[in-house]
């Protein structure tokens, strides 16, 4: 049951693109893709690509996929494992999200970080503190890891 | 959603079984695919055996008079209408040409004491269709094909009904038609959808069965309109298409003018139409017409989305925020958060 939504999405994705990213399976395990955000022009990020990592779940979509960076990224709600805190990967799930919107929301999340529910406490601090320094970190880690 | 599979096991067997099995390694892989156990998997496995055990190239070949009837009723037929012939002559195809050029296939299997036994013919035509029954030394190929080219004539008029559906409307079910699929099910728009079933013998008459699918707010008042006292009467000289718009007082939405997201009348949350049910409800075969459809709906007009009784029960069951009174679940709807209940069986 989870394959044939999950290749439905792939049709829509595939049809229907949304802006800055791409996803579809990795290899032959449709339970298994990997996915690209372009960095938000209006972030620190811009102009890097990052890869993304999903799986989905077998009771998909009861269950969320589990998403994480492969790229390393600089940013208050992203660890060093890529690991993403958003809480529509979490408690606010819902069958009603796809993985177009999901990614979407990564995106929204790159150029607008939430501090007050961070995964790095000194990434968040130094973004609620010192706003530039932050800027530069995430602009030198996005040449560094997220280009060519 | 305790889906296993036998994916990736493998089949061993004695010799004799490896050898009566072999050119059927993709027919068992897949069937291995699709069984859910081992046990639907062995039936699976005990009907390809009767069915290559029945024509199973005899260990002596068949006598002479086989092969020189077999050729003398070909050359009745005419050898240009051959589609394919098996290289052992046990087995061949015969293409037919109906007058709208659709060509039509049928397929005959020959068991070695053809003609005494009844050969095995397949063609796509509708299961309400009978053909006559072989008779030996009454029938020949030729009259097999007679028979068929007979049927397929009084088809015409079913097959151009349901053409005009496939090209006028948006059949949702099924999903490719065969010729011998007489039912569709046509969008109708806002999650709402239209099963219909012709007579092969009066393919324009007011088909007996017409189902609405969708939630009530959606296909409440359409229902009204099709058994209503003043509706247009069905004209049998029109196409059912052509009725059906007139009866219900709409055009019925084609691929190029609507969008998918509410035509389909798919579940919400599985998107699929058809809910695969645990393995021991699953039949072997036809596994599509078979299974749940989304009968629960959000009764909230502006979201009117359509769930599986069993996923809408699902969802709502894994919420803490859901509430359960006897046999009823309230939640909420997962794109609107309106309330929504569903009975727990």
């Amino acid at each position: 049951m989870a394959s044939k939504r999950i290749q439905k999405e792939l049709q829509d994705l595939q049809r229907d693109p949304p802006t800055s990213c791409s996803a579809g399976p990795a290899g032959d395990d449709l339970f298994h893709w990997q996915a690209t955000i372009m960095g938000p022009g209006d972030s620190p990020y811009s102009g890097g690509v990052f890869f993304v990592m999903i799986h989905f779940p077998p009771d998909y979509p009861f269950k969320p996929p589990k998403v994480q960076f492969q790229t390393k990224v600089y940013h208050p709600n992203v660890n060093s494992q890529g690991s993403i805190c958003l809480d529509i990967l979490k408690e606010q799930w819902s069958p009603a999200l796809t993985i177009s919107k999901v990614l979407l929301s990564i995106c929204s999340l790159l150029t607008d970080p939430n501090p007050d529910d961070p995964l790095v406490p000194e990434i968040a601090h130094i973004y609620k503190t010192d706003r530039q320094r932050y800027e530069e970190t995430a602009r030198e880690w996005t040449r560094k890891y997220a280009m060519g | 959603m305790q889906q296993t599979s036998l994916r990736g096991a493998q089949l061993k067997g004695s010799r004799e079984l490896s050898d009566l099995l072999e050119g059927c390694e993709e027919t068992i892989e897949a069937r291995l695919k699709d069984s859910p156990d081992v046990t639907s998997f062995f039936l699976e496995l005990r009907n390809l055996l009767d069915k290559l055990l029945r024509f199973r190239p005899p260990l002596e070949p068949p006598s002479s008079t086989f092969y020189t009837g077999l050729i003398s009723e070909i050359d009745e037929i005419g050898w240009d209408r051959l589609s394919w012939l098996c290289p052992n002559l046990s087995a061949l195809h015969v293409s037919i040409a109906d007058t709208a050029g659709r060509l039509h296939l049928v397929k005959v299997q020959l068991p070695a004491a053809y003609p005494e036994v009844a050969p095995l013919v397949t063609a796509q035509l509708p299961e309400q269709v009978k053909l006559p029954a072989w008779q030996p030394g009454a029938c020949t190929l030729q009259s097999i094909i007679k028979n068929h080219e007979d049927a397929i004539a009084s088809l015409q008029d079913l097959w151009a009904c349901l053409e005009d559906l496939d090209r006028e409307a948006w059949v949702l079910e099924p999903e490719n038609p065969t010729f011998a699929d007489v039912s569709r099910r046509v969008a109708l728009g806002g999650h709402c959808s239209l099963l219909l079933t012709l007579d092969p013998a009066r393919p324009r008459a007011r088909p007996s069965d017409i189902r609405f699918m969708g939630s009530e707010a959606a296909a409440g008042p359409l229902h009204a309109r099709l058994h209503a006292a003043d509706a247009a009467p069905w004209d049998a000289a029109r196409l059912p298409r052509e009725n059906l718009e007139r009866v219900l007082q709409m055009k019925l939405p084609t691929r190029s003018t609507s969008a998918l997201d509410d035509i389909s009348g798919d579940c919400c949350i599985c998107y699929a139409y058809r809910h695969r049910r645990a393995p021991a409800d699953q039949p072997s075969s036809g596994g599509d017409s078979h299974g749940e459809v989304p009968d629960q709906s959000c009764g909230n007009p502006q979201c009117a989305r359509l769930f599986h009784r069993s996923c809408i029960r699902e969802w709502l069951l894994a919420l803490p925020t859901s509430r359960r009174s006897f046999n009823t679940l309230f939640g909420e709807c997962p794109y609107c958060s309106q309330p929504i209940t569903v009975t727990v069986s």
